[in-house]
């Protein structure tokens, strides 16, 4: 059965198997974390960002948000809490960066699309793991 | 006896690199394209200056094109996801995206703008799992 471009993406965004984007997306995260607290202008050039919090508070959001996501896709653990940890964290953490970067005139850039992602991953986290999965978790 | 903790690492890491491996890229692929449209429209229409920011950093000092170039990524990225796969054109386009982002993270890097070398890095992996994929699945 062929079936249009249109319909072939949407089922890949809607049924797609979601491991190996959380895997990535930790990465960027860890990523993010050793920026946030390696890059010394940090501050001076996110005012709005300090208002939030202090790099080193984003660090540790940063820093939980990804190990959940990775501790998540290694033990394919499924339960409210990491609910709460790799989806609504991941979307304040990522909402939060990229409305203080957007405010800051430093461009819109990479964490309005982190935002995109963790947005998209709390809509899907209910669907990460097949039925016969959901066993395994808590 | 071995040990239980040790057993339970060893069955972590395969796991990771089972998902390195064989994992679906479909989605990353897909929402990757999406993030290169998005981040290549408004840089082009909403906020040129970012792009004259990060483009005078460069060797060629072109704005345009760095938006031209994240949005013809961007449906590259949703094509090959789409096509599951094909050999030539994925190699193509894994080929440009590592070459390509290693040399804007090293430059971004070298200029001291650090904020978006971490998501290069991304897309360079991305590129060289997507050679890797050509043609499998």
């Amino acid at each position: 059965v062929t079936r249009s471009p249109i319909k072939r993406l949407m089922n890949v965004l809607l049924c797609g198997e979601t491991v190996l984007l959380r895997f990535f997306f930790s990465l960027a995260g860890f990523g993010w974390v050793s920026w946030v607290l390696v890059d010394v202008s940090f501050a001076e050039f996110h005012e709005h960002a300090m208002k939030l919090a202090t790099p080193n508070q984003f660090a540790m959001i940063f820093f939980i948000h990804s190990c959940a996501l990775l501790y998540g896709v290694v033990t394919q653990k499924y339960n409210r809490w990491l609910l709460m940890l790799e989806g609504a964290l991941g979307v304040f953490a990522w909402s939060a960066m990229a409305w203080a970067e957007t405010m800051d005139q430093t461009g819109i850039g990479p964490s309005a699309v982190g935002a995109l992602v963790a947005f998209f991953l709390l809509v899907r986290y209910p669907t990460h793991y097949t039925p016969k999965d959901e066993i395994h978790g808590d | 006896m071995s040990n239980p903790h040790r057993r339970a690492s060893d069955q972590y890491r395969t796991e990771l690199a089972r998902i390195l491996i064989d994992g679906d890229l479909s989605l990353v692929a897909v929402l990757l394209g999406f993030g290169m449209i998005v981040w290549g429209s408004i840089g082009i229409f909403l906020n040129p200056q970012d792009l004259f920011v990060f483009a005078k950093d460069f060797a060629f000092q072109m704005p345009i094109f760095w938006g031209i170039n994240s949005i013809g990524l961007g449906f590259a990225f949703l094509w090959v996801a789409v096509k599951k796969f094909p050999a030539g054109p994925c190699l193509l386009l894994g080929t440009y995206c590592v070459t390509v982002y290693t040399w804007i993270a090293v430059s971004r890097a070298v200029s001291s703008i650090t904020s978006g070398v971490t998501l290069n890095l991304l897309v360079i992996v991305v590129g060289a799992l997507i050679i890797h994929r050509s043609g499998h699945k």
